[in-house]
């Protein structure tokens, strides 16, 4: 007789297997925080480690240690060395994080829409799924590469290496801010920072429009054609909100844009830029002008649009749901990486979300105090000085040459309060994307020339004589 | 009719989208203090109703453990499919010698139990029914029996005991 026929158990419905818990919402927030605290130390762990094995001490290694240990050798030859290698060590950094941080961005986006979506999300592979996304980029990695019939082998070979590229290089002049400008990282800190990000990101529409045409198929093209044209729409309002903040900061550099929003929470851009107090004049008791309190407000509700526009164009940008039309499923298959498979598919994967990853970089650095915390100006001084000067000896090697005395180890605050605030940043991305759904081609383009363009325009030039009149 | 207060209408507008779609990412907020409403499926069987129509079965009667199907061939006239045969016995009458339901044809429609006069032919609720081949999914009479407490079983949660098929002494034909 069938086992099966025997073992039915009519009346308690079915036979008992392996007996799980009711999940709770507490639960599963609460597995989710684990899940970001262990990966974001990991990805932190990772960052670190390859700068600090690559960058952090590279001019002690090149001007002193290594014409110590070999006299006989030229000293101008260990000059050139450094200067190659301080050209070369932070995209070496790079190229190691953006793996490791694409990696668990794919999982919290799925395991924090669960949250949202009231679904458990992958918790399969690892505990809580926390190896999911690993397991998925191996089978990429084994997946067989196709090219469909008729297809242009050249571009449809360039295309995935050309979307990732300009991905990899935008992300050189966030590690200046993140790291303080420490060791081999001073040559990321570029002067022009926010020009030089926003002409390698135009860089990778091409490439989407490369895929979609190399890729002979309708939908694809389609689907690059469409990415063109949101990116010609939507780069617009990005660069003029952008251009509201160099207004407020006075210039073009990440790192002086973030240091320009020290001193804590109320010196954000996001909340006026320090000038939250002067709202204060408003109220009739405290005997000040009503004008400028008026004047005030008028700034913070634009700083505040600002950073609502920045997030809308930023999430056009870089085709996100609710403006990822150039990949929408129901109306264009996959869009413009429909025919691609295995690495390259991986490759797009990738560099999307790298993308996703330095726009909400930006986001931190222009609106959210970038690498600074959170608290008053003499606080994170007291901080900083309890940490730049730091001397340890290490079990076998001791101090090696005096490399681990007068440590400046305020890289590690400033790296990790970017990090939480990217993610943070991220995490408001995937919120919207549970939120929204997908705009129509016409909606979107309607909504980007008839509103957005329109409004950062005219809070520009508000800007301008709020800015005459304030006087940062 | 245009009034001059329209040039302020992109704006009013601009703001409704934006109250609309900070009400609607505040709904979604909320949804994070749910808990979760899908179900953990291999691990963690669904609880499905009593009268679900699933894999079809044959009762056996719970007091003498003979079976009840008299090979009366209702389920197989009234069966839309045509998914059931049912063999009579060569020599014992009202008593079926072969009995073959399959269920790669059967849509669950449930009619063989409703016609059905002994209450043999039954759902029961096991959806997990995939087997190899096709020819796997044709069950014989074997395979579609239940045992004596099974059958019991279904009886009790059923409320009722079935009438036992009128016994005839058992005539060798021939």
């Amino acid at each position: 007789m069938n086992s099966k026929a025997v073992d039915l158990n009519l009346l308690s419905s079915f036979h008992p297997r392996e007996s799980f818990a009711t999940r709770t919402a507490l639960e599963q927030g609460f597995k989710f925080i684990i899940l970001a605290v262990v990966w974001l130390s990991l990805i932190f762990l990772a960052a670190a480690g390859a700068g600090v094995a690559f960058a952090w001490k590279a001019p002690f290694v090149f001007n002193e240690l290594l014409p110590m240990w070999f006299p006989a050798v030229d000293k101008q030859i260990f000059a050139d060395l450094a200067d190659i290698h301080a050209y070369l060590a932070p995209t070496v950094v790079v190229a190691t994080i953006i793996p490791v941080n694409a990696l668990f961005m794919v999982l919290c986006e799925r395991k924090f829409l669960s949250l949202l979506t009231m679904r458990i999300g992958p918790d399969k592979v690892g505990p809580n799924g926390g190896l999911q996304t690993l397991a998925d980029a191996f089978k990429l990695l084994f997946k067989e590469d196709t090219m469909p019939k008729g297809a242009d082998p050249i571009l449809f070979t360039l295309a995935p290496a050309l979307f990732f590229a300009p991905s990899m290089i935008v992300f050189l002049p966030l590690l200046a801010v993140a790291s303080n400008r420490l060791g081999a990282f001073v040559y990321t800190d570029l002067d022009i920072s926010l020009i030089f990000i926003l002409g390698f990101v135009s860089l990778g529409t091409m490439s989407l429009v490369m895929a979609g045409w190399a890729s002979n198929n309708k939908y694809s093209l389609m689907g690059g054609l469409r990415a063109a044209a949101q990116a010609v729409s939507y780069e617009i309002p990005l660069v003029l909100t952008m251009i509201a903040i160099i207004m407020l900061s006075g210039s073009v550099n990440l790192v002086k844009i973030s240091d320009s929003q020290a001193g804590g929470i109320l010196n954000w851009n996001l909340f006026g830029h320090g000038k939250l107090p002067w709202l204060l004049n408003l109220t009739a008791s405290s005997g000040g002008n009503f004008f400028e309190g008026f004047v005030t407000l008028v700034f913070i509700v634009l700083c505040a649009l600002l950073f609502i526009i920045f997030v809308t164009a930023a999430t056009a940008e870089v085709n996100r749901i609710p403006f990822d039309i150039p990949e929408a499923e129901s109306e264009l298959v996959s869009g413009f990486n429909t025919e691609f498979s295995g690495m390259k598919f991986a490759l797009f994967f990738l560099a999307e979300y790298t993308n996703l990853f330095i726009s909400s970089g930006l986001a931190a650095i222009l609106f959210l105090g970038g690498s600074h915390l959170p608290i008053s100006a003499a606080s994170e001084q007291a901080l900083y000085n309890l940490l730049s000067n730091v001397s340890f000896e290490l079990p076998v090697v001791g101090s090696f040459y005096g490399m681990f005395e007068h440590l400046n180890l305020t890289w590690v605050l400033a790296s990790i309060t970017l990090l939480v605030k990217i993610y943070i940043m991220f995490l408001v991305a995937i919120w919207i994307r549970a939120t929204l759904p997908r705009l129509r081609q016409d909606q979107l383009m309607e909504f980007g020339w008839k509103y957005l363009i329109p409004l950062s325009l005219g809070i520009i030039f508000i800007l301008a004589l709020v800015l005459e009149y304030i006087k940062l | 009719m245009s009034s001059v207060l329209d040039i302020f209408k992109p704006i009013t507008k601009l703001a409704d989208g934006l109250y609309n779609i900070f009400l609607g990412m505040f709904t979604v907020a909320k949804h994070t203090t749910r808990d979760p409403i899908t179900g953990d499926y291999p691990n963690k069987m669904p609880e499905l109703y009593a009268r679900s129509r699933h894999r079809l079965a044959l009762n056996v009667d719970p007091i003498s453990g003979e079976h009840l199907c008299i090979a009366c061939k209702q389920c197989e006239r009234v069966c839309p499919d045509n998914c059931i045969s049912v063999i009579p016995h060569d020599n014992v009458k009202a008593k079926s010698s072969q009995f073959y339901i399959d269920h790669g044809l059967c849509m669950f429609c449930g009619l063989c139990t409703e016609v059905c006069p002994t209450d043999c032919i039954i759902n029961t609720v096991d959806f997990e029914m995939s087997e190899e081949t096709r020819e796997d999914l044709v069950y014989d009479i074997k395979k579609l029996t239940l045992s004596q407490e099974q059958s019991r079983e279904y009886f009790k949660m059923k409320g009722y005991t079935p009438k036992p098929p009128k016994k005839k002494p058992a005539t060798a034909a021939k």
